[in-house]
């Protein structure tokens, strides 16, 4: 055997901070890769993604409500 | 503090992203918006404190973490509850009833979780806040926000688990 083999590890908190795109380009890599070949990977980031769009089903449209009327700025100051 | 109109403006476009902010927070619409009047009245009173370039969003979003950490000192916390009707309404008419049912399940699961937990949530996940802006909003280490969106994920989760499938009710068996 020649040549070193890198070991490079993934852990949970890597998997999260892949999907809020807090990672560098080879840490994504890394986590796509390791999403390949590990179903726990897979699995985690399939159920959190998962749970990222329900989050933004759930609470995303509230922008779109009118501003009551207590809350214009001109009530409040 | 007087607001020059640009100021009131500006603040003005972000109460939408508050009201969601808070919604998270508090629960339900009414104290949502409790909170968000309180912090637009501190928000006005300080304004001289804001750093003109800096983002204002995240500013006004640090403004009502601290108001909450406030009331926390005062009063003991009870979960919060998410009331059916104050669901966002769905425009869309495509949502199914049960896409509509699994999302109040989905609210459900997630008015379980710790205060921290709801809120890191909120900023990263619904509002888009990047770890070191949420870290800014929070008070805290980049790598505190790290691993509290891991930890809060798992929570969710579990939540979500729990309501997806209830409690087994133990099952009589009569002895051999």
């Amino acid at each position: 055997m020649s040549g070193s083999i890198e070991l490079v590890i993934i852990t949970p908190t890597d998997v999260s901070a892949f999907i809020d795109g807090e990672l560098s380009p080879e840490e994504r890599r890394d986590v796509v890769e390791c999403a390949r070949d590990d179903d726990r990977a897979a699995c985690l980031l399939r159920a959190w993604q998962w749970q990222l769009g329900l989050l933004h089903a759930a609470f995303g449209r509230i922008v779109e409500e009118p501003t009551p009327t207590r809350l214009r700025l001109a009530s409040t100051t | 503090m007087r607001l020059s109109k640009d100021d009131a403006k500006a603040i003005e476009a972000e109460i939408p992203y508050l009201r969601r902010y808070a919604r998270a927070l508090a629960g339900g619409r009414d104290a949502a918006d409790d909170l968000v009047q309180d912090g637009l009245e501190r928000a006005i009173a300080r304004f001289d404190q804001f750093q003109a370039g800096t983002n204002l969003r995240a500013w006004l979003f640090t403004i009502l973490h601290n108001l909450r950490c406030d009331q926390h000192r005062r009063v003991v916390r009870r979960p919060i509850e998410i009331p059916i009707e104050d669901a966002p309404q769905q425009a869309s008419t495509r949502a199914s009833q049960a896409d509509a049912l699994h999302l109040q399940d989905f609210r459900r699961a997630f008015a379980r979780l710790s205060e921290p937990h709801r809120e890191v949530l909120a900023l990263v996940g619904i509002e888009g806040l990047d770890y070191q802006r949420a870290a800014s909003v929070l008070g805290v280490e980049v790598g505190t926000v790290k691993s509290r969106v891991f930890r809060a994920r798992e929570s969710l989760r579990h939540e979500q688990m729990m309501l997806e499938r209830p409690t087994p009710r133990p099952t009589w068996r009569a002895a051999a």
